[in-house]
């Protein structure tokens, strides 16, 4: 799996960080791209060649297809994305406001289809079986309170993965996800249906994240698209039975 | 079975929404009529006001929430209360992933889910406010459940309105609120009149033998009005003739 090209973008930069410094030293180069409004600056190792910064508007159609023109000038091609939404909202429905809910469905949702777009529209050209992994998050399963315009943009998301992975499916493109769950989710919730099993009272580590996803991108998997893969330590069977 | 009820539809100059606000005057119903074709609401107000009423046609622009908000207020202030919210708004066109521009998945996410989202914001303030039990109902699709070619917008955002159904139906309970979704399958309406319903059901499996019609849809959606719902909240109900079970990649949820 060596000299293939990761493009990781998306608003959760905790993870992004450390799957970046997770691929790297596995001989996969990085497009880190990220929106140019947000303030985060990711600061890359020293000497580091294999990961490169791209910002853009991910708002803008055209500027992300400039950005895609930027990281096939530096890289030469992109062999999987993968996309990681944050911009968790935990507000009552009834007080949510008309921007909070235009930047939730854009990030979670607008960016991620039209990154998807750009970049598996040029994989499809050039003829590479290229693989779109989504990091989404459990409350696309299960709904809670004060999550309703976070959850319905996640379930959006979800249904997006599946129609993108049946149209991009005959292309050779896989498109997957992995459903999450988050600390901050359990201490705004006080969960208490975590199983009663110590192995799996914690939440899924960066590295534990960063080598599924890695397992994700061998030839295992080459043959499975459209499907929802849930890591969260058995959390939302108390949910769901 | 609505006597003295007051319901808001919206999408109520044709199709499902039409449907919805003639079986609900005919129920008992007060129906405040919105559509952003003034003309079609106003003329259905007419026909429907010679036999029930009195029933109001309002214009209102569903992706402009500032509208939404006003309407909502107006309708309040013309009634003195609302029982009942029908979300039926909606649009549908099939695109290919690459022929999707920005303008086509902005109109439909603010139309298919931004709309159901503020309206029932702004319903259930005032459902609280006058202190009594509210119904509101989303009107979804089989699609936000099930994966189909060229339609990947318009899944996903009813695979939204499943979803915020759900979440919305949590947090209102404790108000007596009751929040539910009814999804049709394909239905004969003038915004898929393209489609032969008669070639539809050579290419599909409809076990019920027919493509679904807006009273099927309207049936559903008094049931869920109706105190016969009372208890059932954040569910979803299929009426799609079976067609929906048929299909071999259900979205599991």
């Amino acid at each position: 799996m060596n000299e293939k090209i990761v493009l990781i973008a998306g608003k959760n930069h905790e993870i992004n960080s450390a799957l970046a410094s997770h691929f790297v030293p596995q001989n996969f180069k990085i497009a880190y791209c990220i929106d140019e409004k947000d303030p985060f600056s990711y600061q890359k190792p020293e000497n580091s060649t294999d990961l490169l910064v791209f910002r853009c508007d991910f708002a803008s159609e055209e500027e992300i297809r400039k950005m895609k023109d930027q990281v096939l000038h530096s890289f030469g091609r992109v062999d999987y994305l993968v996309f990681t939404q944050r911009e968790q909202l935990q507000e009552s429905f009834l007080n949510i406001e008309e921007e909070e809910w235009d930047a939730i469905y854009q990030i979670a949702l607008q960016d991620y289809f039209f990154l998807v777009k750009v970049f598996t529209e040029w994989m499809i050209a050039e003829k590479i079986a290229g693989k779109v992994i989504c990091i989404s998050n459990t409350s696309s399963i299960v709904p809670r309170e004060k999550i309703s315009c976070y959850a319905s943009a996640f379930a959006a998301q979800g249904l997006l993965d599946s129609s993108l992975a049946l149209e991009l499916g005959a292309k050779n493109i896989s498109v997957n996800s992995i459903c999450i769950n988050s600390k901050d989710q359990f201490e705004a919730y006080e969960l208490n249906s975590i199983p009663h099993n110590q192995e799996l009272t914690t939440f899924v580590s960066d590295e534990n994240l960063a080598n599924i996803i890695l397992s994700l991108f061998s030839s295992t998997w080459n043959a499975v698209t459209g499907k929802k893969i849930i890591v969260d330590g058995g959390e939302i069977l108390g949910d769901l039975n | 079975m609505l006597e003295n009820k007051v319901a808001i539809i919206t999408g109520a100059a044709q199709g499902i929404g039409k449907a919805v606000a003639e079986l609900f005057s005919h129920e008992g119903a007060s129906i405040a009529l919105c559509d952003i074709n003034f003309n079609g609401v106003e003329k259905e107000k007419e026909l429907l006001n010679k036999k029930s009423g009195p029933h109001r046609a309002y214009q209102v622009d569903v992706t402009n929430v500032d509208q939404i908000r006003k309407t909502v207020d107006e309708i309040y202030t013309d009634y003195g209360h609302i029982d009942i919210l029908v979300n039926s708004a909606g649009i549908f066109f099939r695109r290919a992933i690459y022929d999707l521009t920005l303008a086509d998945w902005k109109r439909m996410m603010d139309v298919n889910i931004k709309s159901i989202f503020f309206l029932s914001q702004a319903v259930a303030k005032c459902f609280i406010e006058q202190k009594t039990k509210g119904k509101i109902i989303n009107v979804a699709s089989i699609s936000g459940e099930i994966v189909q070619a060229e339609k990947s917008h318009y899944a996903a955002s009813k695979a939204a309105v499943i979803q915020l159904t759900k979440c919305i139906a949590l947090e209102l309970a404790h108000y007596g609120i009751n929040a539910n979704v009814i999804s049709p399958g394909p239905t004969i309406t003038p915004q898929i009149e393209p489609v032969n319903p008669e070639e539809y059901l050579q290419r599909h499996n409809i076990p019920l033998g027919r493509m679904a019609l807006p009273i099927d849809q309207a049936k559903g959606a008094l049931f869920l009005a109706s105190d016969l719902a009372d208890h059932i909240t954040g569910q979803v109900i299929n009426i799609d003739g079976g067609e929906a079970m048929t299909y071999i990649n259900p979205i599991s949820k």
